[in-house]
């Protein structure tokens, strides 16, 4: 789930999710709030390194992942992206070769279906409790393409 | 029709398409499923409706074994607007497709795979 760092929110104030105590929403705005929280994550592990401490305010600490290049709970998310953070542009993702991103959320899920220059990415992320709790993620290379670092 | 309902409709379409076409090769549904220049992002299919045609009534055969419905864990559906996402748990990986759906027919795919650990990629994924 390798990313560029051109995924920074609109508003630049990175909010976590709904907390306790908060009225109830609609429907569409639940699903709205949960897309939220998943671009801030990802603002969040993308941006630098003294942000990571913040994953926390996004993932629960038992933060189930498949993608096998990533450990398991915020753990494995902090070394991960503190990883990606130290590597050099040209084996991460390149954000100039984002195309168009959608995301698709209902009921617990949010779907981030990223169309890219050098392949397609798909992440699942399924939410509970007001943060992300489990992560899959698919990628297609372009024909006769490789694959990018973090993302086999 | 409310969204609700739009999103229930785009789901049995994309269902429709699984278990007639892609699983029982039921070519002839495809008229009433697909759009003819139906748009496709997997580069081993061809475009439109004849590229899928194409694709489930031969090249897709080689495969069949890795995308048998015995090796499905688990399936979600997630919709909103018009995109359909299938999310196919199996034992050899997972595989996403996204679909556009409007006015009842597939009109746009994409779809990604991820082998399990020690499983090779199915040919043509």
């Amino acid at each position: 789930m390798a990313f560029g760092a051109g995924l920074r929110p609109a508003g630049g104030f990175v909010t976590a999710g709904v907390g306790a105590g908060e009225a109830a929403a609609s429907e569409p705005e639940r699903l709205e709030r949960n897309k939220r929280l998943v671009e801030d994550f990802l603002a969040v592990a993308h941006g630098d390194l003294a942000g990571l401490d913040r994953l926390g305010e996004f993932a629960a600490a038992d933060y189930i992942q498949h993608n096998p290049n990533i450990g398991q709970g915020l753990e494995g998310l902090r070394t991960f992206f503190t990883h990606i953070l130290s590597l050099p542009p040209s084996e991460r993702l390149d954000p100039s070769k984002e195309l168009e991103v959608h995301l698709i959320a209902e009921g617990d899920f949010v779907v981030r279906h990223e169309i890219r220059e050098d392949g397609l990415l798909i992440n699942v992320f399924r939410l509970e409790d007001g943060l992300v709790k489990e992560h899959w993620d698919a990628f297609r290379p372009p024909p006769g393409g490789t694959i990018i670092h973090g993302l086999e | 029709m409310t969204g609700d309902e739009s999103i229930e409709r785009n789901k049995q379409v994309v269902e429709a398409f699984v278990n007639d076409v892609a699983i029982a090769k039921r070519l002839d549904r495809l008229d009433d499923l697909v759009a003819v220049d139906y748009l496709q992002h997997n580069p081993h299919a061809g475009q439109g409706r004849e590229g899928v045609r194409e694709y489930f009534a031969g090249f897709h055969r080689a495969r069949e074994k890795d995308l048998d419905p015995s090796g499905t864990v688990e399936v979600h559906l997630i919709g909103e607007g018009d995109l359909v996402v299938r999310h196919e748990i199996r034992v050899n990986g997972l595989h996403i497709d996204i679909w556009r759906v409007r006015g009842g027919m597939l009109q746009e795919h994409w779809d990604a795979w991820r082998s399990a650990p020690g499983y090779d990629p199915p040919a043509g994924s």
